[in-house]
């Protein structure tokens, strides 16, 4: 394969220049930055030889989105629209200002700026080339490999927010954009998950969040809504999808755009484990789009970086994250070349290795270590397989779980602060009952009818002795075809609502190698700013 | 990787084997080991000797904090009427805090507190309720990361320090 080539010249480079470096020479020609001011330690990636022809295109063409009767349904939940809409204009501003000699003022006019259209959102899409024409000049091909993975996200959104399409109908739609997407033009983005830790430690990493923060924040609170948004709106009805984004909406405007102190964005599969492990292709395919955002910010930030190396490592990031250099690699496979190592987390294939962590276990700040594979309440495996529809989540804080049971979901939400959303599987695919918990934990539902068995016993079978239903007569036939819970009590969500569990004799809390994975990579003053405009978690 | 039948083998024996030991405390916890949601360190998990966990109650909402200062600290967020559970020097028995129409009271009444200004490395032992005064020398003698001279404060004069603590 072509890029095989161009980064086995790359790795010798680097060696070259680990030897060079360690014996006092200068960095090998190739690797040598014009730029007299570049840290002496710094080295960057060289492009490829025989780039494709299209990531030089210069012509503006502008491509609009697949037919359907779904296109604009999420104005149904007109508040999400509107702030997606205002995300937009966010983005487009802060590169323009990045690319016009005004990224001085990013961290107080910009964001100003930015941040009054994201109080007072726009009622329609704005075409993001309008806002920021320098930008979509000087890097035209980039732009529209942003438009047209977003075009992709607002279908897909269009799609999940329909009040006429069947959960069937949905799927299948969302599988027919994905392969529209992937098919049509070559600016799509890879859907295999990618090593974060790779992406994240070029010579320019994390030179945008430590210069703008406060951008930085905003920029992460849209990736934040944008994955967010999906398990708020999958398998859950029109009706519960407009109340569960007055939750998640308010999440996003008061605390998630205005979060500092994150040590990597916010991935897919943290924030809607439920869709991630549905479409992981979908979801990978965000996370590598978000990741070329933040690369590309990087890029721009970096002032050791004259214009003709930015356009040069922005073209490279671009062809890095994209379909085409990982045409015909496979998910799950490692390679030594850490571009091509596409494992993922075991039991989320939906989300790329990240920094310090391993396909068993997976770090978050508030959470610590976890198995995604396993229930964050009891440790039981989760469903998988042709039943991972069954695995309720729990949403809270800015974070989402999948959980085993009814019972792990609702008693994890007692177990955390502030607002919740539970997402209940009953025994109907089509049906998943959203139930939010207030600041105190009292439990509402707009499904009307559910039933609930919870038999407490060992958490190792809460698979089944903690389940929902939609009616009394499913709770029936389940009961009587699952004898040992003969004589189980049919619960009404009342009732259910207020019990409290045991602490599950199944919880081990996982041991990872070290505190915090990301401190070996980040700096004394990094994870402890706060915007004084937001809200601290 | 373990196959699922497999792992429930192991943790239906594994738990067989705790609850013949009669080692599990059903009394409810929480499951998940988290992080204080105030200093963002690991909730120090109670042994066999002593509490550490401090539960704060609101509504039907159970959240863990790192100490009492991180708990009172965090109380101003929640409105309303709530119970800080707090452990003392003795397993078992925590003090409780109580905010009613927001007047703060203990039981046992007799509660004080160490409030030594210590990194939230060690606070689930630097603030620390006890049951009484008397029972301080004691807990100073057994806990020699404290200063000797180390004194109680009442539940009025932490919940000035909480303001400003951290």
């Amino acid at each position: 394969m072509k890029h095989l080539t161009w980064l086995s010249t790359l790795t010798a480079a680097l060696l070259g220049w680990t030897a060079a470096a360690a014996s006092g020479s200068p960095a090998p020609a190739a690797m040598q930055v014009e730029n007299r001011a570049v840290p002496a330690v710094r080295a960057l990636p060289t492009a490829p030889p025989n780039l494709p022809k299209w990531l030089s295109n210069t012509r503006r063409n502008h491509i609009f989105i697949r037919r359907g009767r779904y296109n604009f349904d999420v104005y149904r939940i007109d508040r999400l629209a509107r702030d997606l809409n205002a995300v937009s204009v966010g983005h487009a501003m802060a590169y323009e200002d990045l690319v016009t000699g005004r990224a001085g003022g990013l961290e107080t006019d910009t964001f100003a700026r930015i941040d009054r259209v994201l109080k007072n959102p726009p009622r329609f899409m704005p075409d993001e080339a309008a806002i920021s024409p320098t930008f979509a000049r000087t890097y035209g091909v980039l732009e529209q490999v942003f438009d047209w993975t977003h075009i992709l996200h607002a279908q897909t959104v269009d799609v999940l927010a329909s009040a006429d399409l069947t959960e069937k109908q949905k799927e299948r739609e969302i599988e027919r954009l994905w392969q529209y997407y992937f098919d049509t033009v070559p600016y799509a983005i890879t859907p295999l998950p990618m090593n974060m830790d790779y992406l994240y430690t070029f010579p320019y990493s994390r030179k945008f969040r430590n210069t703008y923060p406060k951008v930085n924040g905003l920029f992460w609170g849209y990736h934040w809504l944008q994955g967010a948004m999906y398990d708020l709106l999958y398998r859950v009805s029109p009706q519960d999808q407009q109340a569960g984004y007055a939750v998640i909406g308010e999440q996003y405007r008061k605390v998630e755009l205005y979060l500092t102190d994150r040590y990597f964005m916010p991935m897919f599969a943290e924030v809607s484990p439920a869709f991630a492990s549905r479409f992981p292709h979908i979801a990978n395919a965000f996370d590598n789009l978000h990741m070329l955002h933040d690369m590309v910010n990087d890029i721009l930030a970096t002032e050791w970086l004259n214009e003709r190396q930015k356009a040069e490592q922005v073209k490279l990031a671009i062809w890095m994250v994209s379909a085409e250099a990982h045409r015909g690699e496979k998910p799950g496979s490692e390679a030594a070349e850490r571009l091509h190592d596409h494992r993922h987390f075991v039991g989320m294939p939906g989300m790329g290795i990240m920094t310090g962590m391993s396909p068993e276990l997976m770090w978050m700040p508030s959470m610590g270590w976890m198995n995604m594979s396993d229930c964050h309440h009891c440790s039981m495996p989760l469903w998988s397989g042709k039943d991972e529809w069954r695995n309720p989540t729990v949403s809270a804080d800015g974070w989402s779980m999948r959980i085993r049971c009814p019972l792990c979901a609702r008693d994890m939400s007692a177990e955390t602060k502030g607002r919740a959303l539970l997402r209940i599987p009953t025994e109907d695919p089509e049906r998943v009952a959203l139930v939010i918990s207030d600041e105190q934990g009292n439990l509402k539902t707009s499904s009307p009818g559910l039933i609930f068995i919870e038999s407490e016993d060992t958490h190792i079978g809460c698979d089944e002795w903690s389940r929902a239903f939609t009616s009394r007569a499913a709770f029936d036939a389940y009961v009587k075809a699952t004898p040992k819970l003969a004589g189980a009590r049919a619960l009404t969500f009342g009732e259910w609502a207020v019990k409290e569990g045991h602490k599950p004799d199944t919880y081990v809390k996982p041991k990872g190698p070290v505190e915090n994975p990301y401190s070996s990579i980040v700096g004394p003053d990094m994870g402890k700013a706060t915007s004084k405009e937001g809200a601290q978690r | 990787m373990i196959g699922l039948s497999t792992r429930r083998g192991v943790l239906a024996l594994a738990a067989a084997a705790v609850f013949a030991l009669g080692a599990v405390d059903l009394r409810q916890v929480s499951a998940h080991e988290g992080k204080c949601p105030v200093c963002k360190l690991d909730v120090v998990q109670d042994t066999d000797k002593l509490d550490n966990e401090v539960a704060l109650k609101s509504g039907r909402k159970r959240i863990e904090y790192r100490c009492v200062a991180c708990a009172l600290q965090d109380s101003a967020t929640y409105g309303g009427d709530l119970t800080i559970l707090a452990p003392s020097e003795i397993k078992g028995k925590p003090v409780r805090l109580a905010r009613t129409e927001g007047k703060w009271t203990t039981s046992p009444e007799s509660a004080v507190f160490i409030a030594h200004r210590v990194g939230h490395k060690s606070c689930q032992l630097g603030y620390r309720a006890l049951t009484t005064r008397e029972a301080l020398p004691r807990w100073l003698q057994t806990h020699q990361e404290l200063p000797k001279d180390a004194r109680t404060v009442s539940l009025a004069a932490l919940l000035e320090l909480s303001k400003t603590e951290r």
